[in-house]
């Protein structure tokens, strides 16, 4: 069991949203580090190894997507992007240098809460189901270990949890609505993009070839499914 | 006043190049055949009259006043073979010819008192539908009285061939110039069809359109003249887009730039929230008050910063099928108020919509008509082949006509003395994203019996 109470590494450039974050996040018992800077986040995220991490997107010296991607680089943790931007490139890129969700300012402090929560519980075992195997890549939900080839892949929790769903049921299409209530924890109307950018690092790492997927397969207008090679 | 259509500019230049060149044609060809034809007959006449005078002063050195009928008819005999003209001499009672044909019947009457008379005259006239010039003379004022028929008949053919040739000259003269009208037509219709084509060019918006002005000639300085005017325009118009998007740059800046201190803000005001027990009655109403305006605000640069990207046409778009009733229903459910909504439909239409943006548009549709209106609020899906109709009506005092039609303009509050705790941009922004489905927001309403909105999305085939 992940605790309710996480070791948080907040990265935020602007000192009053850093502070105010800080206090709504320990006023409800999280621990909390802050960095200002792409540089700074890096050098706290090796010393503090937190549990999350929440993101800035416009940061000086690097920015957020290069810290994203220097930390996913080395580790799993579940990271957040705090985008200010409209742009819906930004968030796209968010994602795709490996972040989990993301949350656009101004936030009302449940909305961060829950996603903090959600995405915490991903990282969570489901200890009832058994090892699949699909071609060269087998699942091990109780380990939380997936491999290729008798290879360990590196899964983010999220891509972890959105292939157990997947393989959960082989053969059945899930759209992007029901792998948002399912994975990331939206009851409402959650952004479709979440779900294909994580399809597509998911891809990246299990398939054979990325751009030919034949073991995660897009259901065109309806969403994706699974299918078993054999 | 004539009702007829006016003719175009070719028919026009045609017509008058064709008349003008059949007026100056036939002008030339009347007065050259006249003069032609006057010198060539006098010349003819003048011929006749000079051999006939020859003749004349032969009969009168041969005969006289009391020469025997013998004798005239001998001279005659031999005029028949000296003289290429028919004639015929008339004396007391007698009259010979030099040919059966020819009666006195055949001499023009007013010629016979001149030369009875002793003079020496002449008549063209027509014998036999053949032309002919008549001199008639007499020897004596006593003696007799000859009359020569001379031919003319060959230059009759050649004056009728030289008519003929003439007119013909003047039709072709005619066609000609008609030709020329068109080509000259198309060459000045042609800068006229491409001022034109230019003129709906730029009346379609395209104002880099530009005319070729080469020479100087009326047309080149129109060509000249319209192009300073796009220019113009062009400047005119770059200038006030520069304008506007820089206004709308500012609004989204502006609105980009209150994100962060708001984020602070609306964080610290969930602290002080959730902090409020230790707060002296006072500080809880003022914290109560910081913390409902700062979501105020916040919503507020929410809404700006959604309605500049509108403007700039940057609002992106995620198309997906979508059970319109389940999302409804979603959208009453995530906001609290599916029992306060009645919903109302006809099957499950799925359609090809952005979950976010119906969402929004049902959101502020059902949340006006809770906050103004009076319930029961319904909600209405009604499908068709081509579109999904969504009904939101309220049973409330409804909106005064002289509102309606302003009620989705910006910031437009109908009753300015009640504060709504709204942006004033949720109608707007409702209405530009059912546009930016291809659909629309219409409102109508009785005074006294509630307001209707209804929302058109009409259906897409493909993504």
């Amino acid at each position: 069991m992940i605790p309710d109470v996480a070791a948080i590494l907040l990265v935020e450039d602007d000192p009053s949203t850093s502070e105010a974050v800080a206090l709504a996040l320990e006023g409800h018992g999280h621990r909390v580090e802050t960095a200002a800077t792409g540089d700074e986040a890096l050098e706290r995220w090796r010393h503090m190894r937190p549990d999350l991490v929440l993101l800035d997107v416009m940061l000086p010296s690097r920015d957020g997507l290069e810290v994203c991607r220097e930390i996913r680089r080395e580790d799993r943790v579940p990271i957040i992007m705090l985008t200010a931007r409209s742009d819906p490139i930004d968030v796209v890129l968010g994602l795709e240098s490996g972040a989990d969700d993301y949350v656009t300012k101004p936030f009302e402090t449940r909305v961060l809460l829950a996603r903090i929560k959600a995405v915490l519980r991903r990282g969570e075992a489901s200890p009832t189901d058994s090892v699949r195997r699909y071609g060269s890549v087998t699942i091990d939900p109780v380990g939380m270990v997936v491999s290729r080839d008798g290879e360990e892949i590196h899964l983010t929790p999220t891509e972890l949890r959105l292939l157990l769903e997947l393989s959960g049921r082989p053969g059945q299409v899930f759209t992007r609505q029901l792998l948002l209530e399912r994975v990331w924890d939206y009851d409402y109307l959650g952004d479709s993009r979440l779900v294909d950018v994580c399809v597509q690092r998911l891809r990246a790492k299990v398939e054979d070839d990325p751009t030919e997927p034949t073991l995660i397969q897009t259901v065109r207008g309806v969403g994706y499914k699974l299918v078993d090679p054999r | 006043m004539s009702r007829r259509r006016p003719l175009g500019l070719r028919a026009r230049l045609v017509m008058t190049f064709a008349v003008v060149a059949a007026v100056v044609a036939l002008a030339v060809a009347g007065i050259s055949f006249t003069v032609v034809r006057s010198l060539t007959l006098r010349q003819a006449t003048d011929v006749a009259v000079r051999e006939a005078r020859v003749h004349l002063d032969d009969a009168a050195a041969t005969l006289s006043a009391a020469s025997s009928p013998e004798e005239l008819r001998r001279f005659l005999a031999q005029l028949r073979t000296r003289s290429r003209a028919d004639v015929i001499a008339v004396a007391d009672g007698q009259v010979e010819t030099t040919t059966p044909s020819l009666t006195v019947a055949s001499v023009p009457e007013d010629l016979r008192p001149a030369v009875d008379a002793g003079r020496v005259v002449t008549r063209r006239t027509v014998l036999r539908s053949d032309a002919v010039a008549v001199v008639g003379g007499a020897v004596q004022p006593d003696g007799p009285a000859f009359y020569f028929f001379y031919p003319q008949q060959d230059v009759a053919d050649d004056l009728l061939l030289l008519a003929r040739v003439l007119a013909a000259t003047s039709g072709v003269l005619v066609v000609v110039s008609a030709g020329v009208g068109a080509v000259a037509a198309s060459g000045v219709l042609r800068p006229i069809r491409r001022t034109r084509a230019a003129v709906r060019e730029v009346a379609a918006g395209d104002l880099d359109t530009q005319l070729p002005a080469q020479g100087g000639d009326d047309l080149a300085e129109l060509a000249r003249a319209f192009n300073t005017m796009t220019a113009a325009l062009r400047h005119t118009i770059g200038d006030l887009r520069e304008l506007e998007a820089g206004q709308r740059r500012f609004v989204s800046d502006v609105s980009h730039e209150l994100r962060t201190p708001l984020t602070a803000l609306t964080t610290a005001c969930d602290v002080l929230d959730a902090n409020k027990d230790g707060l002296t009655d006072a500080g809880r109403r003022a914290a109560r008050l910081v913390v409902v305006e700062s979501r105020r605000l916040a919503a507020l640069v929410e809404d700006l910063m959604e309605i500049s990207r509108m403007d700039a046409g940057a609002a992106d778009m995620t198309l997906e099928r979508v059970d319109v009733t389940r999302s409804l229903h979603g959208a009453l459910r995530s906001r609290g108020w599916d029992h306060q909504v009645a919903v109302h439909a006809d099957g499950q239409p799925t359609t090809l919509i952005d979950a976010r943006r119906l969402d929004a548009i049902i959101g502020n549709l059902v949340g006006n008509a809770l906050t103004y209106g009076r319930p029961p609020v319904d909600v209405t899906v009604r499908s068709s082949d081509d579109a999904v109709e969504i009904d939101v009506s309220d049973s409330g005092d409804g909106i005064a006509p002289q509102h309606l039609h302003r009620i989705f303009d910006r910031f437009y509050k109908a009753d300015r003395s009640r504060s709504s705790g709204g942006t004033g941009l949720g109608l707007a922004i409702a209405r530009e994203n059912a546009r930016l489905h291809g659909g629309d927001i219409t409102v109508r309403s009785e005074p006294g019996r509630g307001a209707t909105f209804t929302v058109r999305l009409p259906r897409r085939r493909s993504p």
